[in-house]
């Protein structure tokens, strides 16, 4: 098939996976708020004006420079929404991408391997299971201090399990495969296989959890800077921005409103592409 | 199904082993707990310390404290509260009532919306109502839970004033604070419900039952429902667990009086004893429960005898 032709055949495709094509467009909103933040932001999402604290949105009544109003410390909301894309996105990626390697990897090895290894993944695997994951986030983020690294570090090596036992799951099924053996017979190495061979066939699985997991990770960055074990007071973050509006919630509504607003649409755009992928590239479950 | 029931006991033993040893190493890994004694603003002498660190066990070489707090967890001693002397476990224990009380309402909730949402959205499959339905379902994954509570503040209790929107007394508290944490699960169970009946209904028996001229109706509810649920029953299992996190969570934005709470409170108060005892209590209720789902698993399928 000429490239051409497949482009076309993925726009088409692409036209009738609706949920897809809706998540895609309305993820665009926080991707550009992320990408060009200095630029769109009309105030400085740090400055603080005391003397126009808690002032309203714009439309009802507040001063037209703070378009979606202040929070409790004078800050413009809407310069602080487009940072926090920047804080969101971010951590979704790299979450992931730590989760996702060190997961696959790990799946990967395990499942081809087997044996002494592979046992003591899964028994290590039960221990991740058994801890609600939140609750061990909390006390690592107790333990090292809020800060954007650390919060990366903690969800990306909280997060590989899922993968590991997709990948392992996926492994065991295709290593007694024909080409598998075939490459074995011709004396490849066991990454050589591994990586080559094997891998190519297992990454649609993989996306697909990616996928669904970026939206996990932007919401427990929110969580654990909502309860003040985030990012950090002076990162704004749209979970640390709840949690200030949340003391005002009896005298103003719009600081604890809006960044809540933010976190979930762009999450919600992340889960109608990763079911959008999963239809795509899972069809087992597709219904 | 004996064998089948003491092997997966046997299993739960090395997972909860490893739960006690990551939670020393990871405490002993980010801090020196002699250090966290003291209290901040205060300066002490390197004999002092040696004398804490003496008093609480720590001078002694890592396995030999890893054999101490091993045999002090397995009888359930933790330690102190930093505040109050009290015996850690104990006072995670004494909240535990609560926040099972909330954890289960919201299972429920979650389970008697859920499921028949699942049902229709499966039985209808493509029309407007399942469009509906799985539309609702993603909004409410996609809502973090603290936002929902908040939100539900706002209009119930400040907007409205109908419920109150703090503590734990009246029926009426218990309502905001179960709805939210029950939201998020109420979606789960309605998409995973929708795919297991969905897939059921592609099965041989099911054909084989309509062939046979089965009414539409015994179809769903005697050959389809039965056993599309089982596989539900382990993902309850584990999302009891998500549960748990959750209720950390709601039961900080609702002011409510249980583990997760006490939980949240100790760490800011660095009063580690407790945390302790929080994080080993949550991670053996969680390993619990999914031994005894696996369990009734194993009864429902006869199938399952996996190793």
């Amino acid at each position: 098939m000429t490239r051409s032709a497949s482009l076309r055949r993925s726009l088409r495709y692409l036209g009738r996976n609706k949920m897809l094509v809706i998540g895609c467009v309305m993820l665009v909103v926080p991707v550009v708020c992320a990408l060009a933040a200095q630029w769109l932001a009309p105030n400085d999402p740090g400055a603080q004006t005391l003397i126009m604290r808690l002032k309203p949105p714009a439309w009802l009544g507040g001063d037209p420079r703070f378009l979606l109003g202040t929070d409790g410390l004078g800050r413009d909301i809407l310069s602080r929404l487009i940072y926090g894309a920047r804080v969101s996105l971010i951590v979704g990626l790299t979450v992931v991408a730590i989760g996702g390697t060190f997961g696959t990897l790990i799946g990967l090895v395990s499942g081809y391997v087997g044996g002494l290894f592979d046992a003591i993944v899964m028994r290590v695997v039960d221990v991740f299971l058994a801890f609600p994951f939140l609750v061990l986030a909390l006390v690592v983020m107790a333990l090292t201090g809020p800060g954007l690294g650390n919060v990366i570090l903690v969800l990306g090596f909280t997060s590989w399990v899922p993968y590991a036992r997709v990948a392992r799951a996926k492994v065991l099924g295709l290593k007694e495969r024909e080409f598998v053996e075939a490459s074995q017979a011709l004396a490849a190495g066991a990454w050589r296989v591994m990586l080559r061979h094997v891998l190519p066939n297992i990454f649609s699985s993989i996306i697909v959890i990616a996928s669904s997991r970026v939206a996990t990770a932007i919401v427990s960055e929110a969580t654990l800077s909502f309860l003040g074990l985030g990012v950090g007071a002076t990162t704004p973050s749209w979970g640390a921005s709840l949690s200030d509006g949340r003391t005002y919630l009896l005298i103003a509504w719009w600081p604890a409103t809006l960044p809540g607003l933010a976190i979930m649409v762009t999450v919600l755009a992340i889960n109608l592409i990763g079911d959008g992928l999963r239809d795509r590239l899972d069809p087992r479950l597709k219904s | 199904m004996l064998t089948y029931a003491l092997r997966r006991i046997g299993l739960a033993v090395p997972t909860l082993f490893g739960v006690l040893v990551t939670v020393f190493l990871l405490l002993r890994m980010l801090g020196d707990p002699a250090v966290m004694l003291i209290p901040p603003d205060t300066t002490i002498t390197p004999e002092q310390l040696r004398d804490i660190r003496r008093s609480i066990g720590i001078d002694e070489p890592l396995p030999v404290q890893l054999w101490l707090f091993l045999t002090n967890a397995v009888r359930g001693d933790f330690g102190v509260s930093y505040y109050g002397g009290q015996d850690a476990m104990q006072s995670v224990v004494s909240r535990l009532g609560p926040t099972l009380e909330l954890s289960l309402i919201a299972l429920a909730f979650a389970v008697a919306v859920g499921v028949p949402l699942g049902i229709a959205a499966a039985l209808r499959r493509n029309s407007l109502v399942d469009i509906g339905i799985s539309a609702v379902s993603l909004l409410g994954m996609s809502m973090p839970n603290f936002w929902l509570g908040l939100m539900l503040i706002l209009v119930f209790g400040v907007q409205l004033k109908w419920l109150p929107i703090s503590g734990r007394g009246e029926l009426q508290n218990l309502i905001l604070p179960a709805f939210t944490l029950g939201a998020s699960m109420v979606a789960i169970v309605q998409r995973l419900i929708r795919t297991d009946v969905l897939e059921t209904l592609t099965q041989d028996f099911v054909r084989t039952a309509r062939a046979k001229g089965a009414a539409p109706r015994a179809v769903v509810w005697h050959h389809t429902l039965k056993n599309a649920l089982i596989p539900t029953v382990t993902v309850l299992g584990l999302q009891f667990g998500a549960l748990l996190g959750g209720s950390v969570v709601v039961e900080t934005v609702f002011a409510w009086p249980g583990v997760g709470r006490l939980m949240i409170q100790s760490i800011s108060n660095r009063d580690y004893p407790v945390v302790q005892a929080a994080v080993v209590l949550f991670a053996v209720f969680f390993v619990a429960i999914n031994l005894v789902v696996d369990i009734v698993y194993g009864f429902l399928d006869p199938r399952i005898r996996y190793d």
